[in-house]
């Protein structure tokens, strides 16, 4: 009498499999269509969290713990930590495009999620926790000096929507996409413009208050670029 | 839920009741469509009902063909030992009665749980043992013919 496994082994090897291509073919579309149904937007954002790499997260809190450096002055704290801004806004981009610079970012285009919402779901992780330090960094500067907390918010933000919004645009480029760091040359630019105007007593002269409007116009356009980027990524993989 | 686990496994079941390679691809991949359309949380459970479901639309349908007019292709490179055990085993299951068949195709190919497949035949445990035990001895015998 044959063994249950006997019969087993017998039967697996020798029952019908389905026809391979079209398996295959048929799995791509399902995963696809359930893909897209089942995995919202908060859950791609979570997902692509583990992804970032930990060195971003650590230089930003870095940068932001500049406030609690011993040897800056409490008056010139503002200005030192918006100075450094502009490199929080460069790595930011530098994160967002890494597997276009390591030339993954075709593979990832044909993973069920779209390169559009890796690179939004990305963008967001990052200047969502970036925004949060400057946040932080804001109200503590804020309490202490005569500005307040929206102005020091804001010459905070200025140096960073700078940096941003030069960066994509550069990104966009021949030469951005070719030099991985061009982001840093963006950001000693705008932190040389900053330090000069700031030594020159630019900011000390102006009504500090236009800052916000500034600081609100450059947001506008910082989602303009963002946007602007993203339609350029999707017309690339289409 | 793995997909490329459970398409196998519904295919083979489908194509044991349809008998016909063509239709037994439809129907398994309308039997994922179906699933995807649903709610329901049970995937094995639930995937062979509908493909069940779908079989016997079938059958209503059309004439089914028979296992043994269908051609034996060889699983790897043509050994004739393997054509001989193919062919072999489609004359087996198909002398088997649709029932005993199924069950054959759930716990010996498939590798169901017996609890999985009282609920997709609706028997219980006790009726389930004896009639795996008749159908086994049954296609052993037809096997060893």
């Amino acid at each position: 009498m044959m063994k249950d496994r006997e019969l087993k082994q017998l039967l697996q090897k020798n029952t019908e499999s389905p026809d391979h291509a079209s398996k295959d073919a048929f799995i791509r579309r399902y995963k696809k269509e359930t893909g897209s149904e089942k995995t919202g937007h908060i859950k791609l954002v979570m997902m692509q969290a583990g992804y970032i790499r930990k060195r971003i997260w650590i230089i930003s809190l870095l940068i932001a713990a500049t406030f609690f450096f011993p040897y800056v002055e409490s008056e010139d704290k503002l200005f030192v930590i918006a100075g450094l801004m502009p490199f929080m806004a460069g790595l930011s981009i530098l994160e967002v495009f890494r597997s276009e610079y390591y030339g993954v970012s075709e593979l990832e285009a044909v993973t069920k999620f779209s390169a559009k919402g890796v690179f939004f779901a990305r963008m967001t992780l990052i200047s969502a926790f970036q925004l949060m330090l400057t946040a932080v960094i804001s109200a503590l500067i804020g309490i202490n000096n005569p500005y307040g907390i929206a102005v020091s918010g804001s010459m905070l933000l200025i140096p960073w929507f700078i940096t941003s919004i030069i960066s994509l645009i550069v990104e966009r480029s021949e030469f951005g996409r070719n030099n991985r760091y061009s982001f840093v040359a963006v950001a000693v630019c705008v932190t040389w413009i900053h330090t000069t105007l700031y030594s020159n007593g630019f900011f000390q002269s102006l009504d500090m208050r236009y800052l916000i409007f500034v600081a609100a116009l450059l947001f506008a356009l910082n989602v303009f670029e963002v946007r602007k980027t993203i339609e350029t990524e999707t017309l690339v993989w289409n | 839920m793995e997909i490329e686990e459970y398409y196998d496994k519904i295919y083979r079941y489908c194509y044991y009741k349809v008998g016909n390679k063509t239709l037994a691809e439809d129907l398994t991949q309308e039997t994922f469509l179906k699933y995807l359309k649903s709610t329901c949380t049970g995937p094995e459970h639930y995937l062979y009902t509908i493909a069940r479901n779908l079989c016997i639309d079938e059958y209503r349908k059309v004439k089914t063909v028979s296992l043994e007019e269908e051609t034996v292709e060889p699983a790897d490179g043509g050994f004739e030992q393997s054509v001989v055990d193919r062919e072999a085993v489609a004359k087996a299951l198909g002398k088997l009665s649709e029932e005993d068949r199924e069950l054959m195709i759930l716990r010996f190919v498939n590798d169901e749980p017996l609890s999985e497949i009282c609920k997709i035949m609706g028997l219980s445990r006790f009726a389930l043992y004896r009639r795996l035990n008749n159908a086994k001895s049954e296609l052993v015998k037809y096997l060893e013919e």
